[in-house]
């Protein structure tokens, strides 16, 4: 193969490191406000984060119609609460927990997504067994594996979102991935 | 060097190896099949994540529902309170209103359900009284329900009668 062609993590992967995930920008000073009272501030606040916060909900539900619908209840819990945001830490980082804290909740009281994810997947043209096995992984592994595959994230970064440690995360993200490629079943 | 690792392979693809590390892997890679053919399967699956999540969010929703969350919190800090997630009543796209209104017209308007548990028949005694105009509906409800009943036709019939007879009354008092 000569060098490893890393061409698929391409342009459009590269594009993807988001800004919101790794720069700060106005969200300190955008927070101080809306915890302040400031609905201007606050509205800004959520709408800078919030395709990324999409692609978050997709990936926890594997649903579009269920990630509208997590979409939604994130932004207006985190509308809610936003006093309780820690102002030291990216303000996405809060709004990615608080969307999978959502969805293992609801995922405890209505039907899991299996069919409906498969389904879905299947139709974005999805292979039938990835998007299986996709669907059998539990809500805090795909969010792990967003954030590392498609938001592309530090280990470190994604340890700090999702309050793990990064050994721990580079472990669980080996398992993930022997799984997903068929190596190893659920 | 030994054949690579799953962490090595993993670390590999997320870029996380530098150096000497990250150079070695290459080379092997590039020269055992086994482990390239597992580099293979394993991007392979990274791909067909990213392609599930990478593809470009609908704008027009997204500001909908920014929106509507905008609403919903000036809603709530001027007292109202916030819906739960299952009660959010967001409005459907247009398709799918159009599709809804259509669905509800191709209906014929119910009748009322206390018609269908009179008696109908022709001899039955209160066929007449709540016989069901059904022909006449407008906005989906009767414009009236209930046709005049037997006993409904001696009213203006007493009416009369009583005028008539309070009119002799007063002509008698009038020559006594």
């Amino acid at each position: 193969m000569g060098a490893i062609d890393r061409a698929w993590l391409g342009p459009l992967a590269a594009a993807q490191v988001a800004r919101s995930w790794t720069e700060p920008g106005r969200d300190a000073e955008l927070l101080i406000a809306a915890q302040r009272g400031e609905r201007e501030a606050l509205f800004a606040l959520l709408r800078a984060h919030r395709r990324e916060l999409w692609r978050i909900c997709l990936a926890l539900t594997l649903d579009p119609e269920r990630a509208e619908r997590l979409h939604l209840e994130t932004l207006v819990r985190a509308a809610k609460h936003v006093r309780a945001a820690p102002a030291d830490a990216p303000v996405l980082h809060w709004l990615a927990r608080l969307a999978a804290h959502l969805a293992v909740a609801w995922s405890r009281h209505e039907p899991a997504p299996g069919a409906a994810g498969r389904a879905w997947a299947a139709s974005a043209g999805a292979d039938p067994r990835f998007a299986a096995s996709l669907a059998r992984c539990p809500e805090p592994d795909r969010l792990l594996l967003a954030l590392a595959v498609v938001e592309r994230l530090s280990y470190a970064d994604v340890a700090r979102v999702t309050r793990r440690e990064t050994q721990d995360v580079l472990r669980q993200l080996t398992r993930l991935r022997a799984r997903l490629a068929g190596e190893t079943s659920a | 060097m030994s054949h690579v690792t799953d962490r090595q392979l993993c670390a590999f693809l997320d870029d996380v190896l530098v150096g000497p590390p990250d150079d070695e892997t290459a080379r092997h890679l590039g020269s055992c099949a086994l482990c390239h053919a597992r580099y293979e399967g394993w991007a392979r699956a990274d791909d067909a994540f990213r392609a599930l999540l990478a593809r470009p969010a609908d704008e027009d929703a997204l500001e909908r529902w920014s929106c509507w969350v905008e609403a919903a919190v000036n809603a709530d800090r001027g007292g109202a309170q916030l819906p739960e997630a299952g009660l959010l009543r967001l409005p459907l796209p247009a398709a799918r209103r159009a599709t809804a209104r259509v669905a509800a017209a191709s209906h014929p308007p119910r009748l009322p359900r206390y018609a269908t548990r009179r008696p109908a028949g022709a001899g039955a005694p209160t066929a007449v009284r709540y016989a069901i105009r059904g022909a006449e509906f407008r906005d989906g409800l009767p414009v009236r329900a209930f046709g005049p009943g037997p006993a409904d036709t001696w009213l203006p019939l007493a009416f009369v009668g009583g005028l008539l007879v309070g009119v002799l009354l007063v002509l008698l008092l009038m020559r006594g």
